[in-house]
């Protein structure tokens, strides 16, 4: 599933990492997202068998444009919600290691039965 | 987004919620839907200040857990905030909540905590509980 999450991200044509994956001498791109698998909990049982996993993931835009934090992270929420990734929000700021960069995120889940 | 509000959920509830308001009235209703948030509040609040004893520097981010929001009614929508202030102390959490491009998330179980599916799936129960129990005591009176 991560793989699939990932190729949606690289969609968009910018950097994509894993949340704390760069290194502390390697320079924030302008714009780029990062992620992170928050949990994929087993969706529920039957017999006691799992019968789907539910995927839980954050991704997050970083950019030196504000406006691009906003507006990327959107169009990420729809390509996401068009590819059956449910979204319940709009988004919330994070922390970035730059001063220079705006950070914003939103979570993601995908329920694979 | 250190803080989420929780609702307690229409698909799940509704049906509770049509018999209770048929056996009882509105206000029973709406002290039974106020009593299963605040129960649900309770509970993640706990698990905060367990889970962030670890992290006590100052204390300044654990006592911004918001333990005192009280339920919010918008029409016929209720809602509770749960989590930590960031107004008052509480931005330490956002960091160890979602990391950085250079630090992985600190805490998972924290952002677990608040968000998790474990934790949903709790509060549902709790919330069943109190409707369930709700039910039954209002059954009991007739």
């Amino acid at each position: 599933m991560e793989d699939a999450l990932i190729a949606i991200l690289e969609s968009f044509k910018y950097p994509v990492y894993r949340q704390g994956s760069m290194s502390n001498d390697t320079a924030y791109p302008e714009t780029f997202v990062t992620f992170w698998n928050n949990d994929s909990p087993d969706h529920a049982h039957y017999d006691n068998a799992e019968y789907g996993t539910e995927w839980d993931f954050n991704v997050y835009v970083y950019s030196s444009d504000p406006t691009m934090t906003y507006s990327l992270l959107s169009d990420i929420r729809a390509a996401l919600k068009a590819a059956d990734w449910i979204v319940p929000s709009k988004g919330f700021d994070v922390a970035s290691d730059e001063a220079t960069h705006t950070g914003r995120g939103i979570q993601c889940v995908y329920m694979e039965f | 987004m250190a803080r989420k509000k929780l609702f307690v959920d229409g698909e799940v509830f509704g049906q509770y919620a049509q018999q209770l308001y048929k056996l009882s009235s509105m206000e029973f209703l709406k002290e039974t839907t106020e009593k299963a948030l605040m129960e649900s509040k309770a509970y993640v609040t706990e698990k905060l200040h367990q889970d962030m004893k670890k992290h006590h520097r100052t204390g300044r981010t654990e006592a911004s857990i918001d333990d005192d929001s009280g339920v919010e009614w918008k029409g016929t929508l209720a809602s509770i905030k749960v989590g930590f202030k960031i107004s008052e102390g509480g931005l330490p959490s956002i960091f160890l909540m979602y990391g950085t491009p250079r630090i992985e998330p600190p805490d998972k179980k924290l952002y677990n905590d608040v968000y998790g599916a474990a934790t949903s799936r709790k509060i549902q129960e709790i919330q069943r509980e109190v409707f369930d129990n709700a039910l039954r005591q209002v059954m009991e009176e007739k």
